[in-house]
This record gives structure tokens, sequence and C-alpha cells, in this order.
């Protein structure tokens, strides 16, 4: 149930009725709970054993810790939650490679589906976890509470990844789907919608094509769709995090923007200050702080961007290439780092450092996007060919022109930050703006398969 | 009083909004009235003198001649080539004087109002109809002096094909220009709708081709003994139909390999297919070696658009100068 069918509008309407209607809080979070089992469950009903089988384990361990405050009951849970992300994403990429370098017949690989949204929902787990442990937030007594939280299904499919001390305060109060609520969620789904639909999936057309041969098409088609990959990536991805803070602010639920105009970033930290900034806080506060942050030694420092920056990229997925991309980023942001505390950066270089930190980050995405190293060879390789398929699709150079003026607007007018778009439809002119916006959507919208690239994760 | 304002001010947003998109659409995607011709030259036509504005794969815009073909407006020569073929010989994704039925008339006429081709393709028109429709084919163009027959595929299954070889008989009632000509009010409303309101159809299109919407289809039963006498049979029928020089243009699929190679893809009954064309005196000419020979040294392929992906879709400019050439060429060899 993707979030643009009708499926999902006929289920969201009666949802919504039944949400607006609940006139106590707790009758709510059994709304919300109910939304979640139905919108999960009509994915794979098997797998929300799986899920409450964690939300079980947090709830029960975190009263253990809140009753004994002894760290063991959190402790076993955060295993157990790594176990089932580990065994369920990671455990055949581990035999694969133990295989191969000791030469064993690989007969131990696991035939198991990866779980929708597992790696999402387990972060939110460990974070509730976390929170409680430094008593951030209590314990939750409530259950359906923390349910409704873990199982957010605005949130479950692909993030962006809340909080339990964002999202469970949220939880404490009647909600109620008001009209300004309304017009800023149907103007954060539309901008979501046209990135997803109308960008992403056609600039996919492109880069899939390039991908799919590498060794047939020139340097110029190559760089495009590497560019185009940068795009789709964004586009792709913030898309869906905007329809899915849209859909929670119609229930009248704040979520923070998860994407902040990330090729406007000056170098590394800031890129990830600005993309996907849900996983990147939850590393820096649950992964990159633990170990000392940067209040320790320089080198300690160092080591402790590069393993966060790993594990992020491990966080992607089970293969070589997210985990030499995550390696290849922390190595970047170590640079940066030492270029920063030298002092040498300038306010007069700003586009200097956009520019070198974009080509960075797109010669990266190159390696993101590949399935196997051979492949990330052939297309960095294939940047130096002369000879070859001559492809510049259309869409990508016009919508790498509207992206370009779109962050030229949002660096003069807003400071480099994104510029909400909020229609208020109590007026005329806004009204005929988003009819319009809604048939060009369906003018441009690309009919075909569109499937979310994060949801994989 | 505030929701009638709020409905009224919804319902003219909408309708404005409809309007202005709309307009777009007639410079983006834009069909015209469609005529199905069950007992005519080819499957179905356009609306006479309409115009077809094609743009989500290629870019071309054509207006449809007086037969309800996309042929430029000229005279018909009394000695000219008529040529069948499905939508890839309608050439709607390249610019008019870029398909290979233009070319090849231009070679030969040297003039662009003067038809020394005459192209009857149709959307869907391929083999089976076009054998089906052969017969009518040429009752209804009797002076042609050689007939052309585009195919992209050679693989049917026997049912298609044994239904193949039941002729049409050719009824002038059922062409295009007479069922334009006494259409009645449902037709000519519903032609105009879908030639007023573009957004619609697309709208419409959209979701025909909506992944939620397709069916898939199980692959009929393919014998290939069969399925081998069948071609036959049927190459045989259209031969009988006429004793002028029949020659197929047969342009497979290719797709690009990782490392840069160039992968033709031909039937499993292509062999077959050329022995039956063989045994019938009907010529056929194989695109296959000249888009390899073409990619190596250009690089280019003959599918696909700046809008689409390369080696996907309808013949583009470039397979339509290939084929264009390689047909002037057999016909000057022939010297028909």
């Amino acid at each position: 149930m993707i979030f643009y069918s009708f499926s999902f509008l006929a289920f969201f309407l009666t949802m919504s009725l039944l949400f607006q209607f609940s006139a106590k809080i707790r009758r709510q979070r059994w709304v919300i709970l109910l939304a979640n089992i139905l919108f999960y469950g009509y994915w794979d009903a098997r797998l929300l054993g799986l899920l409450f089988g964690i939300i079980g384990a947090c709830y029960i361990s975190a009263i253990a810790y809140h009753k004994t405050q002894r760290k063991t009951p959190i402790a076993v849970c955060v295993v157990f939650c790594l176990s089932v992300l580990a065994v369920c994403k990671y455990s055949n990429f581990f035999v694969e490679a133990f295989c191969r370098s000791f030469g064993i017949a690989n007969r131990f690989s696991l035939q198991i589906i990866l779980p929708l949204g597992i790696s999402f929902y387990i972060f939110q787990a460990l974070s509730y976890l976390f929170d409680v442990k430094k008593a951030v937030i209590p314990a939750q007594t409530d259950f359906v509470k923390l349910a409704a939280y873990l199982s957010f299904f605005p949130l479950i499919t692909a993030g962006p990844i809340v909080k339990a001390r964002d999202f469970l305060p949220q939880l404490d109060r009647l909600h109620r789907i008001k009209k300004e609520n309304v017009y800023r969620g149907i103007s954060l789904f539309l901008m979501g919608l046209t990135k997803k639909v109308v960008f992403a999936d056609r600039i996919a057309v492109a880069v899939n094509a390039v991908y799919q041969a590498p060794g047939a098409y020139d340097g110029i088609s190559i760089l495009l769709a590497l560019i185009g990959y940068a795009m789709q990536l964004y586009c792709d991805f913030s898309g869906y995090s905007e329809m899915a803070i849209g859909i929670a602010a119609i229930w009248d639920f704040d979520l923070d923007r998860n994407f902040n105009m990330p090729y406007l970033a000056k170098n590394s930290s800031d890129f990830w200050n600005r993309w996907h900034i849900s996983l990147s806080s939850w590393f820096r506060e649950y992964v990159y702080f633990p170990m000392g942050g940067s209040r320790c030694a320089r080198w300690k420092t160092y080591r402790n961007l590069l393993i966060t920056m790993l594990l992020s990229g491990l966080w992607h997925g089970a293969n070589w290439t997210f985990l030499i991309w995550g390696g290849l980023h922390g190595v970047v942001a170590v640079v940066s780092k030492v270029w920063t505390d030298s002092g040498k950066t300038k306010t007069r270089h700003a586009w200097a450092c956009i520019l070198l930190n974009n080509v960075v980050v797109v010669l990266l995405w190159g390696l993101f996007r590949a399935d196997s190293l051979q492949e990330v060879l052939q297309i960095y390789t294939g940047l130096f060919r002369l000879n070859g398929v001559h492809y510049i699709n259309v869409f990508v150079v016009v919508y790498l022109v509207l992206m370009v003026l779109g962050n030229l607007a949002a660096y003069y007018r807003n400071e480099g930050n994104a510029i909400e778009i909020n229609l208020n439809l109590d007026r005329f002119r806004n009204k005929l703006i988003i009819s319009v916006w809604i048939f060009l959507i369906v003018m441009f919208a690309y009919v075909g398969d569109s499937a979310f690239i994060y949801a994989q994760f | 009083m505030k929701t009638a304002k709020n409905i009224w001010q919804w319902f003219l947003s909408i309708a404005i909004a409809f309007c202005l998109v709309n307009a777009l659409c007639f410079l983006y995607e834009r069909p015209t009235g469609w005529f199905d011709t069950p007992n005519g030259p080819s499957l179905a036509g356009w609306r006479p003198g309409s115009v077809l504005v094609h743009g989500t794969e290629g870019y071309g815009i054509t207006r449809v001649d007086e037969n309800g073909y996309l042929n430029p407006y000229g005279k018909l020569e009394s000695n000219y080539i008529l040529m069948m073929g499905s939508s890839h010989t309608q050439g709607k994704e390249v610019p008019s004087g870029q398909k290979y039925s233009v070319l090849v008339n231009t070679h030969f006429s040297g003039e662009t109002d003067v038809l020394r081709t005459y192209n009857i393709a149709s959307d869907g028109n391929f083999l089976p109809s076009i054998i089906q429709h052969f017969q009518a084919a040429v009752q209804a163009f009797p002076d042609s002096q050689m007939v052309t027959i585009e195919i992209a595929n050679t693989d049917f299954s026997e049912e298609t094909l044994r239904n193949a070889l039941s002729q049409v008989t050719l009824d002038i009632e059922n062409s295009v220009f007479s069922q334009d000509k006494n259409a009645g009010l449902k037709i000519r409303i519903s032609n105009l709708v879908k030639e007023g309101f573009p957004l619609l159809s697309l709208m419409k299109s959209k979701w025909k081709t909506a992944p939620a919407q397709q069916t898939a289809t199980e692959p009929r039963a393919f014998d290939e003994t069969v399925c081998s006498a069948l071609l036959n049979q049927a190459m045989g029928l259209i031969r009988s139909e006429y004793d002028r020089p029949i020659v197929i243009i047969y342009h497979p699929a290719v797709s690009l390999e990782a490392d840069g190679t160039v992968n033709i893809k031909y039937g499993s009954m292509w062999s077959e297919f050329q022995n039956a064309c063989a045994s019938n005196s009907i010529d056929v000419i194989n695109m296959g070696p000249i888009f390899e020979q073409w990619y190596y040294e250009h690089r280019q392929l003959p599918y696909g658009f700046c809008n689409t992906a390369p080696g996907t879709g309808h013949l583009n400019k470039v397979g339509h100068q290939l084929i264009a050439d390689a047909l002037i060429e057999f016909i000057e060899r022939k010297a028909v």
C-alpha cells in the first residue's frame, strides 16, 4: 500500500474518521495502533509477529530496567534487536564473505526475506531503550502507546527515524485534524509526490539504462547518470519523507524535516546535517557521542568519525559497496575535519566548497548505486571513455536546471535552508495553484516501476 | 454561505486548472479520433485531417491524411510502394521527414508532395493482422508496384497464426474515410472529447499502463513445427494475393550488455520464418546485422529517445534512416 494509491487513500480516510471521532487520548492511541497493524499487515501479515516481538521485548526490558535500575534488561534487549537485524539483514553477507575467504562451499545461507522497514523500526526501538536508560524519558507502562510509536504507519516503511523523546510526548495529548494541519500536510504530501513520481521515477529510467550497460556509454553520459542518480536518490527519499511527514501532519503530529537542501552543504559534516537528518542525528547521538565525539584527542575524533560512517554505510545494506561507501565518507569527513580545524575555510570560498563537496558526494553515490565493485569500476573508468553511446536524457537536464534554481533560491532567500511550501487553501489563488499542481503531476508522472529506494534498507 | 463559496471556488479552480494543463497537453501529447477498420486495409486509422502530437516518447507532430494514415499530403503516383506495418512504421515518435516511408519517398520522387510510397501502418498491426488484412490492402490500393511489410517479431502462437489465415473482405463502407463521413453523433462527440481534451486521454492511458492494471499473460502454446507450417501457409497466402515484389523488413530488438557489446535478439522462429519467405519468393531485409554494424561504427542504437532509454520502445531517427537506406538499396538493386 504505497502512499499514492487508491487503497491508501481509502485506508487513510477511514482511519482519519475513526481518529477524529476518538474523544479520548487512549482511544486515539488504539486507533493509531489499529492503523499501523492494517498498514503493515497489508504488506505481509507474517511480519507483524517480528514487529510486535521487538515492541514486546522493548516494553518488558524498559519496565524491568525501571523497576530494578539494572542495565542488564536494556543490554539484553539491545543485543536481541541487533541480533534480529543482523540475522535478517547481514547474516548472508557475512556467511558469503567468510566462505569466500576460506574457500568453503556456501551451504549456510539463510532463505529469509528482509522484513519491510526493519532498519527503521529497530533504530527507533533502540532510541527508546537508550533514552530510557539515560532517563531522558520514563519507561512506558502503556503498551499501546509504545506500540503506536514504534509501528507508526507513515514512518515504518522508510522513516524518518523519529526518536522516542520527540514522539512519545506527542501521544500524551488529544490530536485533532485541523484545517491548518491539513493544508500543511497536503502541501508537504504534494511536494513529496512531485519529487517521487515526476522527478525521481523519470530520472531513474535514464540512470538504470546507463547502470545496466556501463561499458557502452561515453564519459558525458556516465557523468550525467551519476548526477542523475544524486538527484534521483534525493528526490526519491526526501519525497517519501515529505509524504510521511505530511500524512503525520494531517493527524496533528509534528515531525522534523529529514532533508534540508543537502546539495548546498559546504563540507562533509554540513552534508550529514542536511541529508537523512534523522539517521545522522541518531548515529551522532547514540554512536559518535558515546565514543567521545570530538571532545577527545584528535586522532580519537578521527577514529570516531570513521567508525560512525562505516556503521552508517553498513546500516544501508549488506554489500561491500555500502561498506566502502561508508568508509570513504568517513575518510572524507576526517579530511574535512582536518581542513576545518586548520581554519583555512573562508566565507568567500563558499561556492567552491559547495561545488567540491558535491563532486565528492556525487562520485561516492556511484558506489552506493552499484550492485558490485566490478560495476563501480566500470562506472568510474567509463567517465574517461570518449567512444560510446552518447545519451543525454532530456528530463535529467531539465530537472537538473530546476534543482539548481531551487537551490539558488534557498541559498539566497532562506540562508541555505529549504523553503517549505505551506499553502493556505482558504484563498482562491492557492486553490488554483494546488489544482494546477495536481494536474501537472498527473500529466508528467512516470507510470512504471516506482519502488522507493530507501524501503529496501 | 461560506461553505457554498468554498465549494464554488474549488469547482472554479479545478476547472481553470484543467483548462490550463489541458492547453499544455496540445503541445505534449494529443491523440486524435480513431476508427477500427476490421474490413479495411489495416487494423484501424486516425480521423482524417486531424493533427497528432506525440511527446511521451520522442517527439512528433503529424497530420493525418484523407484515408486515416500518416502520410505527407500529396498526390499519389500511379507507381508507388505500399508500406504495411505497425506503430514503428507509423513513426509518430519522429518528425514526419525522418520516417523511413517519407525518406524513401523523398529519395525516389525528389519532392515531398508527390507520393511514391504510401504508408498504411497502424498501431498494433503486427504480422498476423497484416496477413489477415493483406487481401483487403492490395485491393484497396491496386496500383502499388511493391509491398513492404515491417515486422519486429516472428514468434506467434498457433492460434494467432491460424486466425490470420482467414482473410478479411474489403468493405469500402468500413474505410476510415466513410466511417468519418457517416459518423453518428456519439462517435463525433467521442472524437471531439478525445481531441479537445487530450489531458483526459493522457490520464486514461496512464491508468491503463499503471503496473497495478497490468495482468501477467500466460505464454500460449507454441509448437515450432506447427508454427513453421502455418508461417509457410501464411506467406504462400499473401504471395498468391499479390504477384509483384513483397519485401519484409525485419528489425529485431536490441539490448546493450554490461561490457558495451550489443545483443541482437532474434525470435526463436526467425530461421523458420526466413525459410517460409524464401520458399514463397518473398524477400526479407534483416536489419539485425545492419543495426549491429552501425552500433559498432557509430555507437548509436535504432531504438530509444532522449526522453526514454536507448534500445527501448520504437524506432528512432537512426532506426528509420537505416531502414530507409536498406530499402532504397534493395529497390535499386532489384530495379523495381
